[in-house]
């Protein structure tokens, strides 16, 4: 039954996407559209709770369901790929906020795009988008894990580039393909070397078989989790691969809220648990991980201070959130990165909603510097946002707090590496609760802007209130389920299937054990860690309070002390200027002698000079192509002198 | 000696031969299609007869000059299946008016050719074979005369085509010297037993065989020909020389390279390597920014033959068996693609440009999803055909220790992406139409757009029952030696 | 007394000059195709190209003592005729076009 629920929830969005555009140029009523689009999700979360709640009467090791619909490919050498889902404690979880959060997001478009054109498109979109994450989520083997995650990419950048005669949109939009077709190879690579060494890509057998066949610690073991994490890397927007997100905000608000802040962005996330016995094979590249989570968070924290457009300031933080995650998951601590997830859906798209009503308000405005103020004339936003601010600081009680403070006492609790990894999320919260109180304090705080505000505010309807009331409401609640000292239903949850050593048979009949459980913290230790987190927290506030909270004169002075510092971080550390130079290098290198100088490029960077290289080829190639048939045969000629040249050379 | 193994050819060289005479008669209205006609009956003739002889014995005719084994069989479908979809985008063309029979007979010889290839028991037959489509092709770029860019690609085609199969043929003629013989499967036996490995002899052959055939396929530094050529030719005859070409380019290369040259693997398996890379490259970036489809697909095809190469240096059954399912899933995608410029460049004046295509998602929403499509699976964008072949390509590669290979076969695919995806797009995007035409699309090329979409989603969907036949077709061939 | 032995007994030239000659010939075609602008003067490079590989069929049928290599060098021969007759149509056919025979200036089709 559940395994049919299963089709169900992935199907339902698909009929949805496929409805949506079979209208072709007749736009449908606004309502048709409502209905056929929020209804497909609205359903497919009914049909998922059913499942979940079918699943909680279960044995805990009954609860892995796999359903075939049909086998797809069976080579004669032993490879099989079924069209098969697996549903299990792992992926109810995503399915269930997938699509609970995504219902609300797709209630609160209703009435946030009501104005835009391209209606019907939107919802089209999103729901194709639901229904590739639910694919990839869903899948049973690496396979369809592909299939889902290629087209999670497509979806994307369509919905970046949904203001398609913004050519600021359209830019981004490729940069994030383009970034995200790299991690793609890094996965079809590591598909093939599985395949190589085990023969098969189905879940199950490749997790049973992996500890048997691929020496732990080797090198086979280390390229298949780094080519996975390349995946990861690319989609979740960490370091060096996260410059596609921030440009994301481009996107229509709803979009951000749900692809770049729930769901797709977290896709990473769930590879690394999902596959984690591939990863624990190789203890080098679960240090890898962890180490490029954790420096994604700092990182990105130190640029959420100096954004002054409130989506980027958010987009940030999400890259610096889920640098949290993965660096969980790089510790072993699977459970605890699955509850800061959880929580983090919940708190971050309430904030993107949030942020939504108040640039609705105040008709299109993003930039900090036209706000200040807000709170009287914005009250539920006010409380709204307020709530999600003091969850991700992590404020004891607020759901962010429980999550995020598990990873940091699981990081101390891992050796001195881990006493590193303690440092640097520690100083990440202190950093977070900071950025995010400069937000709050001031758009909501502080005096308006130069000039005030002009006409009325645009306020907001229930399509929208709604559910950003039911996130904060969640937002405060939803932490509650896992407390330390106390009962953690998350981990239990998920203990089957992340739980456990992968065990080697040895050829005497022994068991070794590859891999390891990551070690729990001793109650002293965490309470020294819950401590300075709460210290750290607190004081994070505090010191936004004094800077922002009466007005912009104290802030003014202390970035005009710092200019460098300041442009530094506004710039992103460079990232996107540095690919930039390293492009035109390679290129100048090449000898391409068509191209210019280019000067640092700030905007759209990386993406776009890649482009400019390839387009600067391709037209020296179709210089080449002349026309004259005599240089094609000449051509001809030469190659056949390379040839025969490439031929001796291999013969000696 | 067993003749009627000799059918399918038999029957679409007759046919040839008899559109061509058809073509004297009077044009009266039902005449008109008479040759056409013909043709489209003896095509699907000769699929039936492929289809009746599958089950049976492998059997070689004409002094083991024709052979009729699985492999043959299952080509001879394919190139009978694109002979008629290429009639059919040729129906009712206005430019062929006068020229029906000429056009028709063309087509059948040229196909004749094509699985003469396929068929091929010895290197004689083999190069009659090429010899024979390419000829037939020559004079079809150049059939529209009125037009001179249609003459400039018909003689460019022949003298540089002519280059090519010079230089192939005195590469068959070295490996006749080094082997002394011309038939392939004693070839093996003799380049094995004898000392030949080190002697500069089959290295030469090798040599110049590579470059013939790379020519033909398209390969780089040989494909100088492709734009020019595909761009010049009449649209229907662009996608004959795409779709054929390749499927009778790589039939050749898996016949020697299988086969006959199987036992100096370790000789050719580099040099095919590098140059299937570099195709892959410089085909993938030369497609970018053009503005032309034909000349866009001219240049991808480029790239698709890269891919192709990739499947053929990996030298193992798992290499043909992709290569050949690639054929089919890239038959289907650039059928689909053609019959959508057909179309276009009926109702508008430039159709071929990118630019004319921009609104067809909505203006004509069935050609926007089959072009889409086949967008899409070029790319090779999961979980379409196009996906599955180079996946089966590139994982042969991996398998034969060139994952280095793989790795620029998918850095390609990536780029590819730049080109395909502007198509999609300027295809979907709104606001006012080029033309506001009310020209109805003959019904001949919508069923070749639709069918071949279709195909691009069946291949993909029933890979499984397509990748045993392929493989069938395969181990057919790598008979004796065990490597 | 073998049969190769024979017949260069007979005819007294050495293997190796069919292959000499041939790959002159093949080479001054390849140079002929490279610097010739009128397209009748391709065609008759072109037609080098495939009479070297004659040369070197009937050489190696004398060196195999088979006639493979013959029956080969016919065919060749056939296909190079049908070759040059479809080439010369093209030609006259683009000359009354355009009223010039240099390949050079055909370059309408290019990028």
């Amino acid at each position: 039954m559940i395994g049919t629920l299963g089709w169900i929830v992935l199907g339902l969005p698909l009929l949805g996407a496929l409805v949506l555009m079979a209208f072709g140029a007749k736009e449908p009523p606004k309502r048709v559209t409502q209905l056929v689009g929020c209804g497909s999700i609205g359903l497919a979360f009914l049909a998922t709770v059913v499942a979940f709640f079918s699943m909680l009467s279960e044995h805990a090791e009954e609860r892995t369901h796999v359903s075939r619909l049909w086998e797809w490919i069976d080579i004669g050498q032993g490879l099989k790929v079924d069209l098969a889902i697996r549903i299990d404690q792992l992926s109810i979880m995503m399915m269930l906020v997938i699509t609970g959060v995504g219902f609300l997001i797709h209630l609160y478009s209703t009435e946030y795009m009501a104005h835009e054109d391209g209606y019907r498109r939107f919802f089209a979109e999103m729901n194709f988008f639901v229904f590739s994450m639910l694919l990839l989520v869903e899948a049973a083997n690496f396979v369809f894990l592909i299939v889902g995650w290629a087209l999670v990419g497509l979806a994307s950048y369509l919905l970046i580039g949904f203001y398609y005669d913004r050519p600021v949109a359209v830019a981004a939009a490729k940069k994030a393909f383009v970034i995200n077709v790299l991690g793609d190879i890094g996965m079809v690579i590591a598909c093939f070397l599985l395949v190589r060494e085990l023969g098969t890509l189905d879940y199950d057998q490749v997790f049973a078989l992996a500890p048997q066949f691929i020496p732990a610690g080797g090198g086979v073991a280390l390229s298949i989790a780094l080519l996975l994490f390349v995946g990861a890397m690319a989609k979740s927007a960490q370091a060096p691969l996260h410059t596609w997100l921030p440009d994301a905000m481009e996107g229509p608000t709803p979009v951000s809220a749900l692809i770049h802040a729930a769901t797709m962005v977290t896709a990473g996330v769930y590879l690394v648990v999902r596959t984690h016995v591939l990863f624990e094979l190789s203890p080098l590249a679960m240090n890898i991980v962890a180490g490029v989570g954790a420096f994604t968070l700092l990182m990105a924290a130190t640029i959420a201070i100096a954004q002054v457009d409130i989506k980027r300031v958010l987009a940030w933080s999400t890259v610096s959130q889920i640098g949290y995650m993965i660096m969980a998951t790089g510790l072993g601590a699977y459970a605890s990165g699955m509850f800061h997830f959880l929580t983090h859906a919940f708190f971050k798209a309430l904030l993107f909603l949030t942020a939504g009503i108040i640039i609705h308000a105040l008709h299109g405005e993003q930039s900090l510097d036209k706000m200040g103020a807000l709170r009287k004339p914005l009250r539920f936003a006010y409380f709204a946002f307020a709530t999600g601010c003091l969850a991700i600081a992590g404020v004891p009680g607020f759901s962010g707090f429980f999550s995020k403070d598990e990873i940091i006492s699981m990081a101390a609790a891992q050796g001195t590496y881990g006493w590193v990894l303690f440092g640097v999320s520690t100083l990440g919260a202190f950093l977070t609760a900071f950025y995010m109180f400069r937000l709050l304090l001031r758009v909501f705080h502080g005096t308006e802007p130069e000039g005030g505000y002009h006409g009325e505010f645009h306020m907001s309807g229930a399509a929208m209130t709604v559910p950003v009331a039911i996130l904060t409401v969640l937002s405060i609640i939803g932490g509650w389920i896992q407390v330390p000292f106390g009962w953690k239903k998350v981990t239990d949850w998920l203990e089957p299937v992340v739980g456990g050593i992968p065990q080697k048979v040895n050829a005497d009949g022994t068991l070794t054990a590859v891999g390891h459980v990551a070690a729990e913290p001793s109650h002293n230790l965490e309470v020294i860690t819950i401590s300075a987190s709460l210290a750290v927290a607190l004081l994070g506030i505090l010191l936004a309070w004094y800077i922002f909270a009466n007005g912009p004169e104290r802030r003014l002075r202390i970035s005009a002390r710092h200019p460098h510092l300041r442009s530094f971080l506004e710039d992103a550390w460079r990232f996107d200027e540095v690919y930039d130079e390293t492009v035109v290098l390679a290129g100048r290198a090449s000898g391409d002698g068509l191209r210019d100088h280019v000067e640092p490029k700030v905007v759209i960077g990386a993406g776009r000079g890649v482009q400019e290289l390839f387009s600067d080829m391709a037209r020296f190639m179709h210089q080449i192509q002349s026309g004259l048939v005599r240089t094609y045969a000449v051509a001809l000629m030469a190659g056949l002198a390379a040839v025969a040249v490439i031929f001796i050379l291999v013969s000696r | 000696m067993n003749t009627s193994v000799l059918t399918p050819f038999l029957i679409v060289s007759g046919a040839g031969v008899l559109a061509l005479l058809l073509g004297v008669l009077p044009a009266r209205r039902a005449a008109r299609m008479l040759p056409t006609a013909t043709g489209i009956v003896a095509l699907v003739a000769a699929i039936i007869m492929s289809r009746v002889q599958w089950g049976g014995p492998d059997e070689t005719a004409l002094a083991s000059n024709y052979l009729s084994d699985r492999f043959t069989l299952l080509l001879d479908s394919i190139l009978a299946v694109i002979g008629i979809a290429v009639l059919l985008l040729a129906w009712r063309e206005s430019s062929s008016a006068d020229k029906r029979g000429e056009y028709a007979g063309l087509i059948l010889l040229s196909v004749a050719g094509m699985m003469l290839v396929a068929a091929a028991g010895t290197t004689i037959v083999l190069f009659l074979g090429i010899e024979l489509f390419s000829v037939s092709l020559y004079i079809l770029c150049a059939l529209e005369t009125w037009r001179s860019r249609s003459l400039e690609a018909g003689l460019k085609y022949l003298i540089v085509g002519a280059v090519g199969s010079g230089i192939l043929v005195y590469g068959l003629a070295l490996l006749y010297g080094a082997t002394g013989t011309t038939v392939l499967s004693e070839m093996q036996h003799a380049l094995i037993d004898g000392d030949m490995l080190r002697d500069p002899l089959p290295i030469a052959a090798l040599t110049m065989i590579v470059v013939g055939l790379g020519f033909k396929a398209s390969a780089v530094p040989f494909h100088m020909w492709t734009p020019d050529v595909y761009d010049g030719a009449p649209t229907p005859i662009t996608a004959f020389m795409a779709t054929g070409t390749k499927v009778a380019a790589f039939a050749a290369f898996i016949r020697l390279f299988s086969d006959s040259l199987l036992g100096m693997f370790d000789d050719w398996r580099l040099p095919v390597a590098i140059l299937a890379a570099v195709t892959v490259i410089i085909g993938n970036i030369a497609a970018l920014l053009q503005p032309g489809m034909k000349r866009m697909l001219a240049y991808s095809g480029v790239a698709q033959a890269g891919y192709l190469l990739i499947g053929i240096a990996a030298g193992s059954v798992a290499g043909v068996e992709a290569v050949l399912y690639y054929l089919l899933a890239y038959t289907a995608m650039t059928m689909a693609a053609f019959a959508v410029v057909v179309m276009r460049e009926r109702e508008v004046l430039d159709g071929d440009q990118i630019g004319a295509l921009r609104g067809i998602g909505r203006s004509r929403p069935m050609m926007g999803v089959v072009l889409t499509l086949a967008m899409l699976s070029l790319a090779g964008f999961p979980p379409l055909a196009g996906f599955i072949g180079k996946f089966m390509l590139f994982g042969a590669a991996v398998d034969a220790d060139l994952t280095w290979l793989a790795i620029v076969g998918a850095v390609g695919s990536m780029i590819s992406l730049g080109y395909y995806l502007k198509v999609v797009a300027v295809a979907w995007q709104s606001g006012p139409p080029v033309d506001d035409t009310t020209y109805r699309t003959p019904r001949s090329v919508t069923i070749v757009a639709v069918v071949s979409a279709a195909a691009i989603v069946l291949v993909a969907l029933f890979a499984d029952p397509l990748l045993t036949l392929c493989s069938d077709a395969a181990q057919g061939l790598i008979g004796t030696i065990n490597r | 007394m073998n049969a190769l032995a024979h017949a260069a007994a007979v005819t007294g030239v050495p293997h190796s000059s069919y292959i000499g000659l041939s790959v002159l010939l093949f080479a001054i075609g390849l140079f002929g195709v490279a610097r010739r602008r009128n397209p009748l003067l391709l065609l008759l490079s072109v037609e080098l190209l495939l009479n070297a590989a004659n040369v070197a069929l009937i050489g190696f049928s004398r060196y195999w003592n088979n006639s493979d290599g013959q029956i080969f060098a016919l065919v060749v021969m056939v296909v190079a005729a049908a070759e040059v007759v479809i080439g010369l149509g093209l030609v006259v056919a683009v000359f009354r076009q355009r009223r010039a025979l240099d390949v050079d200036e055909m370059t309408e089709l290019r990028g």
